[in-house]
């Protein structure tokens, strides 16, 4: 008897061993500890359905399909439950980079496709560390030093996993209702093109979509960017698939030193031209598309040699006041609402020499006077380079007196020479314009 | 106008229409009878647990009620598991009532209190091990050795990730 009985020590494991059995006191008047009958599992007075739904409560940002192995662990009936809890299975993490244990990610892939049941999935695909690797092995291994025997390994792997993704019969075919490519510098980039070029011509039901592209100076391992910009129209496609649904093209950590030009807009009926340069040194121009407007922040956006910025949509004056583009010269804006608070906590303005307004009409009778002409005064303060600014005729009077405005209280608008009025056509160009007013001499 | 609720262990509430309608178990009873002084019996609910309940439904009986719009659980991956502070304050119960909550939720149909309670096990659960859930909830780990095994096994693609 005596050996039934659990040892006291300071172990905390056998410690707490002993919150299930209790002391008793038997006939004879002595203290045992023997086993107590256990209250009801908590669980296990919920429903079945019950916990399913509490399950679906635990897939976060942070969960990994992985995770689910835990779940399953702790008792029969939750690995029964766990495995039939779709939400579970649909977010799926892809580490590709030289550490990656393929074949176990193919699994991973594999379970996921399984266990989800052709429910939409969530797919981040990560490609990293190849420049990590190098560094590390480099004394060691000399042949994995080689970018391009890695790179493809690498391609063959991302080619591998995308079928698998697809599903021999095809039933999970680009189920995915969000796709997440982030690209390190560096690395081989053939495979995210062939993933960008599937994903734009297959994939109809995409909701959201994310690209962070790394960027590489090094020419030779770094992006092929004319490759990439290949890509863009299709993204234009994919968007036009789905129709109200959140796409977007995150700039985060691209820093394309080589963008000169660049275009946001959010309206199918102005959206514009392609045209890109032959180069990686001498890009011409870039217009990158975004359907949703509220998800460049661009607070992380570098683009010095940006000359030419296009904004439509809600792409706001803060983001332009956040964007690192010392040399941008004309900024063109478009259909944009400002609001006062697109002003507050701006410090400085890129060094606009040119400015175009096709946007709100700011002759609203109730807008004019105590909003938009002190709303374009402070901006034109800001833009002490300014030399050009280009309107519809039917906005002369309200950006003339804003122009008055922004001079009559600040020594601002030195450069102003040219205020170039067109048509209401969309165009601002020779054929649309309708006069050109002289501006050189209204500040003194 | 007040409402007359009948607990399990016949204990008798009563309470504002508008927070009763909170539970839409409730509201439809309401409905299907019209006017009536007649008590509602809710013979799934305890007396200690539908307190708890209508503390929260008076506190939440502004809020708007849930439109049936919601994203299923299929459909909603980032579901938040965020809880308000007063929900917090409210939740922090002992594990027994903190299912029963969950229970009683469930039965009187008040989807945002369910979900509290979902989150809060939820939250319980993350990061821990199987063996921590157990010790937890109280689970008994009915799986024998070479069981686990064999799912260890199966599952290989989820370790050492």
């Amino acid at each position: 008897m005596a050996d039934s009985r659990p040892q006291i020590t300071e172990n905390t494991e056998n410690v707490e061993s002993l919150q299930s059995w209790q002391l008793v006191v038997r006939t004879e008047g002595e203290w045992v500890l023997v086993p107590s009958a256990s209250p009801p599992s908590p669980p296990k007075t919920l429903p079945e359905d019950i916990i399913v739904y509490l399950f679906t409560f635990i897939p976060l940002e942070d969960h990994e399909v992985s995770d689910n192995l835990t779940l399953m662990l702790v008792c029969k009936a939750w690995n029964i439950l766990v495995r039939r809890t779709r939400p579970l299975w649909t977010s799926i993490n892809i580490p590709l980079d030289c550490y990656s244990d393929f074949s176990q990610i193919r699994e991973r892939v594999k379970a996921s496709i399984k266990y989800s049941q052709n429910a939409m999935l969530y797919i981040t695909i990560q490609i990293d560390n190849l420049v990590d690797l190098d560094e590390e092995e480099e004394d060691e291994e000399e042949e994995t030093t080689d970018p391009s025997t890695t790179g493809e390994r690498l391609f063959r792997d991302y080619i591998d996993i995308m079928h698998v993704l697809r599903g021999d019969d095809g039933c999970n075919a680009w189920q995915w209702r969000a796709f997440h490519l982030w690209l390190a510098s560096g690395i081989d980039d053939r495979a995210a093109l062939y993933i960008l070029r599937c994903l734009t011509v297959e994939m109809p039901n995409l909701q959201e979509l994310s690209v962070h592209l790394g960027f590489s100076p090094n020419a030779e391992i770094g992006w092929d960017t004319n490759q990439l910009l290949d890509i863009m129209p299709n993204l234009t496609a994919l968007q036009n698939l789905s129709t109200d649904h959140r796409i977007f093209l995150s700039l985060h950590s691209f820093r394309p030193s080589f963008i000169v030009e660049l275009t946001l807009i959010d309206t199918p009926a102005v959206r514009e031209f392609f045209s890109i340069g032959s180069h990686f040194t001498a890009l011409q121009r870039l217009a990158v598309d975004l359907h949703d407007r509220n998800v460049i922040s661009g607070h992380d956006v570098v683009l010095p040699m940006l000359k030419h910025l296009k904004v439509s949509g809600w792409l706001t004056m803060e983001f332009i006041s956040h964007l690192e583009a010392e040399k941008l010269s004309h900024l063109d804006i478009a259909d944009v609402d400002l609001t006062a608070s697109h002003l507050v906590g701006s410090q400085s303005y890129p060094p606009v020499v040119k400015f175009s307004w096709r946007s709100r009409d700011p002759t609203m009778v109730n807008a004019r006077d105590c909003f938009y002409i002190p709303v374009l005064a402070f901006i034109f303060a800001q833009c002490s380079a300014l030399a050009e600014i280009n309107i519809w005729k039917k906005h002369q009077e309200v950006f003339e007196k804003a122009i008055d405005k922004a001079r009559r209280e600040g020594r601002v608008l030195k450069q102003l020479k040219t205020l170039k009025i067109y048509s209401s056509g969309w165009e601002f160009n020779d054929e649309t314009r309708v006069a050109t007013v002289d501006m050189s001499n209204d500040g003194d | 106008m007040p409402v007359l609720l009948v607990t399990s262990d016949n204990e008798q509430f009563r309470v504002e229409k508008v927070v009763a309608q909170r539970s839409v178990l409730i509201k439809n009873m309401l409905e299907d009878v019209g006017e009536s002084d007649q008590p509602i019996p809710l013979p799934n609910v305890t007396a200690p647990v539908l307190k708890k309940v209508l503390e929260y439904c008076d506190h939440h009986q502004t809020d708007p009620l849930p439109t049936g719009d919601e994203p299923s659980a299929d459909e909603s991956r980032k579901r938040t598991t965020d809880i308000s502070e007063w929900d917090q304050k409210f939740i922090t119960v002992d594990q027994e009532m903190l299912f029963e909550i969950i229970l009683a939720a469930n039965y009187l149909d008040i989807k945002p209190l369910l979900d509290v309670g979902c989150k809060t096990v939820a939250n319980m659960i993350k990061g821990k091990s199987p063996e921590e859930i157990r010790k937890l909830f109280n689970i008994v780990n009915d799986f024998t050795p070479e069981e686990e095994a064999q799912i260890k096994k199966e599952n290989e693609w989820a370790e050492d990730r």
